[in-house]
């Protein structure tokens, strides 16, 4: 009797956990704590974690390839390129296009943005990393999760754990890494500008926007089509009204299902041995690098614009060019106020704050092109 | 295309350092194929959005002037 508990309780998980897998529990569990208590992202920090648990729970093998269940939902999910783009299509329905089709001038700014993935690349390249790790990690900068996710899946699937959950973290952080960086960039007087009130939309031009957009980001950089065509034609949805509820289904219960597969797959990606790298560490700085340039670029490509404008921007919107939407333009709005409560920010920097969206898509779409 | 001769890839923070600094001192350069990307995507990035911001003020006179037209013939 005694023999058997000994073979049972030899044959069980017990007698195989690692200090690389404990170590990963609590990592596991510290998101969680993030997510229930800090409220940083629960929607995906939570799944995250339990999957990082899941994943690294020994004998259970849930990311065996083939025949485990993380597996599974991880190859089918990600690697098939299928859950990012049913999340794009859902934001595509959550999105409006009116404030940036009321001031088309401040898409540049969500180009601008991007110039920190691109800067961030180089320097991840000059310090070792191959050049699909550097643009995984550099992609970081535009503050997009499942943009991140869907390069990395393509680019460094070693590096997908690692990268989103950095990227989440510091979207989960947009309001404390943002502003210093805003207000070392800006005068009181800039942070101070009052935007022209902008103009109103036909229903017609936000209808005509989705169509038009993916023509042309599809024709320039073919690579981007499966985020870009699925946003843009949740957008449609949503402005074609009239199917009502094909648009709540993807911004509702299809996002939502995407979003549990999404969490649960890439907290699955992270086994001690992916995650627990020696250069995990570079990796967080430079996400935090690229984040912190997205940012600073933004600004500055504004204050550029100024220069050459009679109508004069507030160089603070150009920080909503990351596309972490909407907090990044609630932080501009917040940032805005503090210098003059009754400058009202909010609506502006939602036009650079979708914009964003579309660069870091159109960023990636890039990277696959030249490095796949 | 320039790629990396390193026959290991840098891991530790020491290794990486390293790896700086051969690139600084010996010319062992990936950097010519970096720049082509880093241009070309930002290149890319901004010639997508001045088609787009294009687009969007077309757009915006056409839906214009159709509205106009349409309010006149009412």
């Amino acid at each position: 009797m005694n023999l058997d508990l000994l073979t049972v309780f030899k044959s069980s998980g017990f007698m195989h956990i690692t200090p690389g897998l404990a170590i990963m529990w609590l990592i596991g569990l510290t998101l969680i704590y993030l997510a229930v208590s800090k409220k940083y992202e629960p929607l995906l920090l939570l799944p995250i974690g339990f999957g990082i648990i899941m994943a690294n729970l020994p004998l259970a093998d849930l990311m065996h390839p083939g025949e485990g269940l993380l597996w599974k939902i991880f190859h089918y999910g990600i690697e098939w390129e299928i859950i990012p783009p049913l999340i794009f299509l859902g934001l595509g329905a959550l999105t409006d296009f009116g404030p940036l089709l009321a001031n088309p001038v401040l898409i540049f700014l969500g180009a601008g943005a991007q110039v920190g993935v691109y800067i961030t690349f180089f320097a991840a390249t000059f310090m070792g990393f191959s050049y699909q790790e550097a643009a995984t990690i550099g992609i970081i900068g535009g503050a997009d999760g499942p943009t991140t996710i869907f390069l990395a899946a393509k680019l460094a699937p070693h590096l997908l754990g690692v990268c989103a959950v950095a990227a989440y973290s510091y979207m989960a952080m947009v309001p404390i890494i943002q502003p210093p960086i805003m207000k070392l960039l800006t005068t009181k007087k800039e942070r101070s500008i009052r935007m022209k009130k902008s103009r109103k939309v036909s229903r017609l031009e936000k209808l005509l926007f989705p169509i038009i957009a993916v023509f042309i980001i599809v024709l320039i950089i073919p690579a981007s089509a499966p985020l870009m065509a699925m946003f843009m034609l949740g957008n449609l949805f949503r402005e074609s009204n009239v199917v009502e509820r094909l648009t709540e289904a993807s911004k509702n219960e299809l996002m939502n299902i995407a979003t549990i597969f999404l969490g649960i797959s890439v907290g699955a990606t992270m086994s001690a041995e992916n995650f627990l790298r020696k250069d995990a560490i570079f990796i967080f700085i430079f996400g935090l690098f690229a984040f912190a340039v997205s940012t600073a670029s933004g600004v500055l490509l504004a204050k550029l614009f100024n220069l050459f404008r009679k109508q004069k921007i507030n160089p603070l919107i150009g920080a909503a060019g990351v596309s972490a939407v909407p907090m990044a333009a609630r932080v501009v709005h917040k940032v805005g106020a503090e210098a003059d409560k009754k400058n009202y920010l909010l609506m502006f920097a939602m036009g650079p704050n979708v914009a964003g969206v579309i660069g870091t898509v159109m960023a990636a779409g890039v990277f696959l092109t030249f490095l796949k | 295309m320039g790629t990396c001769q390193c026959n290991n890839r840098p891991n530790t923070v020491d290794e990486h350092l390293l790896h700086l600094q051969s690139i600084v001192l010996n010319e062992e350069s990936q950097v010519d194929f970096a720049i082509i990307v880093v241009v070309s995507g930002i290149g890319s990035v901004f010639v997508g959005m001045s088609l787009l911001y294009l687009a969007i003020v077309i757009t915006s006179l056409v839906t214009t002037k159709l509205e106009k037209d349409k309010k006149g013939k009412v």
